[in-house]
């Protein structure tokens, strides 16, 4: 009998001891907090998980031309002979073809085959015009820049994040110039310039 | 048992920083796909390495897991490039960070059931979960001697001493059985809700996020080039000894509008102001009866420069001359034009070397034994310098004529004299240069006027033993 009770009792003090351990568990919910500059209270709100994917496309101004991945041979921002004052500027429409909305960010490189750094001395300006003003060597954006915007080739264009929702498009204007007090020594100098716009989900 | 493991992960998460991830996207795919929970182990700067997986916050606050594609250190801190395998391009911008969750292993599927278990109905669950583990704490102490405390929380949650003994006494391998496997039951069932729990509390919801870049390349940007002013259309000379002047002008550009400036040397005089629009025009005048200024090569120097912009200066200049005569008289312009010249004897026949030499001196060839050439010439200013190279290959012998000799320089300009204003020669005795064997001949001639324009002439024949 009393081998019975005492059995009985360790096998209860066991599944006590079990539970409280598991209660233990149960108390870290408390210590979320502790870990909340982690993820600020994000954690307990439930977690969405995003099906489909995401897909940026490109084209040229904002009529009929198609959308493509890559534009190629990018020709409406080219100017052959800038002189100082002289700016050259296009329209390009990006279109979030995915199934989740996006964020999407702008940058630029351009090279410097003849080293006299044309890139260097060229001016950015980027706002979300859907068309150019001027004409001629004074094509203009002419608009205001979007906060933040890169000013030069060769770094970031977008510096904040814009929301393109799925299948929506937006417009960007870049508008290149080569500043009136340009050194003489840039004279005939050449730069490929490529823009990159990657998209991020959110 | 599995109450014990939950709590020594707990525990283990706490103190060797071991952290769980829900991946809600899939650019780590197929690594790691969406709804995978991965557990990732907080690793100091010094110890990542590229191609590791790690966790690292965002500039919004959110996660992104993803593989470092390239890293550069500074300090004790790290500069990361991450890249989701599934993504074509790397994050946009790289992480600073000190420390990032290294990923050791991912379970695809069960971030799921934690994002569900964080949902309402899971939070609900988890809540009924910690207030049965509650009753059954409180609920047990009754039964031992001597167990006080436990008696006076929860007596409502136990049945009355004597009973509960005489239950025991009758039923009790049973009733330990029945304890075990309802302990073991709890546990198992609980373990998916501990689980759940742990991983509620310390797993971070972490984007693998996808990326996709979009290129526009091909985009060309030149910038302008002064251009070297055009020729001069137009040299003009008037005036008097003391007083010469020399007019010249050319066709200007006009866009961009673009300034010329003009200057003189070598003469001493003066330069008039550039005047005119699509055509300049500059006036240059000097006293020619100073000595220092006769026979002379006077040059005027015209410069571009951007109306607009005057500092960007054209890198090439024009430069025209004019020659000073020897007295008092008219200066001379500058032109453009090359000399005529062209060969009369050799006149290409193929004949014996006996026959040649007999040809070339009497006067259906050039008349004079110490003529092996001769031609003719023009040229508006005069040809002032005439020189060749005389080529000739006997077998595989190549020669060159030095003006007295068979010599081997064949790059060499030879000097020939000019007879008259439209005739030539070069020197040397025909019977020489014709000599048996003879050979295959080639002759080139280069006239030069007096402002450097050359015009060449050339001939080939044939000279058999």
């Amino acid at each position: 009998m009393k081998r019975k009770a005492r059995r009985t009792y360790s096998v209860r003090i066991s599944q006590r001891v079990r539970a409280a351990l598991s209660m233990g568990v149960v108390l870290s919910v408390a210590a979320t907090g502790t870990f909340a500059f982690w993820t600020d209270s994000s954690t307990i709100t439930g977690t969405t998980f995003t099906g489909g994917s995401i897909k940026l496309n490109l084209k040229d101004g904002t009529g009929a031309n198609p959308f493509a991945h890559d534009l190629t041979g990018y020709a409406s921002l080219n100017l052959a002979t800038m002189v100082p004052g002289n700016s050259t500027a296009a329209v390009i429409t990006v279109k979030n073809a995915g199934t989740a909305a996006l964020t999407f960010l702008a940058s630029s490189s351009a090279t410097n085959p003849d080293t006299l750094n044309l890139a260097g001395a060229l001016v950015v300006k980027v706002t979300a015009d859907a068309a150019t003003g001027g004409s001629g060597l004074a094509v203009t954006c002419p608009g205001t820049a979007i906060a933040s915007s890169g000013t030069s080739l060769n770094g970031s264009l977008l510096t904040t994040p814009i929301a393109l929702a799925a299948t929506t498009t937006t417009t960007i204007c870049v508008q290149v110039t080569l500043p009136s007090g340009a050194n003489t020594s840039l004279q005939g100098a050449t730069t490929n310039a490529t823009l990159t716009f990657t998209g991020t989900q959110n | 048992m599995v109450g014990v493991l939950c709590i020594l992960v707990a525990i283990g998460a706490v103190l060797f920083g071991l952290r769980p991830l829900v991946f809600r996207s899939g650019s780590m795919s197929p690594t790691i796909g969406t709804g995978a929970l991965a557990l990732a182990h907080r690793t100091d700067a010094a110890d990542l390495h590229k191609g590791d997986i790690v966790s690292v916050p965002t500039t919004s606050g959110e996660r992104v897991t993803h593989r470092i594609l390239a890293m550069e250190r500074d300090d004790k801190d790290a500069i990361l490039t991450l890249k989701g395998d599934a993504n074509d391009t790397p994050d946009l911008a790289p992480y600073r960070v000190s420390h990032a969750d290294r990923v050791l292993f991912s379970v695809p599927k069960i971030g799921y059931l934690v994002g569900w278990l964080t949902g309402p109905l899971g939070l609900f669950l988890l809540g009924l979960y910690a207030a049965f583990l509650l009753s059954v704490i409180v609920r047990r102490p009754a039964q031992p001697p001597g167990d006080g405390p436990g008696e006076g929380l929860a007596p409502k949650a136990r049945p009355p001493g004597g009973r509960r003994k005489a239950t025991g006494s009758r039923r009790g391998p049973s009733d330990r059985v029945a304890h075990r496997s309802g302990s073991t039951l709890v546990s198992a069932v609980l373990l998916t809700f501990v689980a759940g729990t742990v991983a509620q509390v310390w797993a971070l919801p972490t984007l693998a996020a996808w990326t996709d870049a979009g290129g526009v390349s091909g985009t060309t940007l030149t910038a302008y080039t002064v251009p070297q002013p055009a020729v001069p259309t137009s040299c003009a000379v008037a005036g008097t000894a003391g007083a010469r002047t020399v007019t010249i002008q050319w066709p200007a550009v006009t866009s961009p509008g673009t300034t010329y400036a003009a200057s003189l040397s070598t003469v001493v005089g003066s330069v008039g102001s550039v005047t005119g629009t699509t055509t300049k025009q500059v006036v240059v005048t000097y006293n020619a009866n100073t000595a220092g200024n006769q026979n002379k090569m006077g040059t005027v120097t015209i410069t571009p420069s951007l109306t607009a912009t005057p500092a960007w200066v054209g890198t090439t200049a024009r430069a025209w001359r004019f020659k000073t005569p020897a007295g008092t008289g008219a200066p001379l312009c500058e032109e453009q034009v090359a000399p005529t010249v062209a060969i009369a004897d050799p006149d290409g026949t193929a004949r014996t070397a006996s026959a040649m030499v007999t040809y070339m001196n009497g006067t259906n060839g050039c008349n004079n034994a110490s003529r092996p050439a001769c031609g003719s010439l023009s040229d508006t200013s005069g040809v002032s310098t005439l020189d060749y190279i005389l080529q000739r290959t006997q077998s595989s012998t190549v020669r060159c004529w030095t003006g007295s000799a068979w010599g081997t320089d064949c790059t060499t300009y030879v000097a020939g004299t000019v007879a008259t204003s439209t005739t030539w020669y070069i020197g040397g005795s025909n019977s020489t240069v014709y000599a048996t064997p003879g050979g295959s001949f080639s002759l080139t001639v280069r006239a030069t006027d007096l402002w450097g324009n050359q015009q060449t002439a050339t001939r080939a024949f044939t000279v058999n033993p």
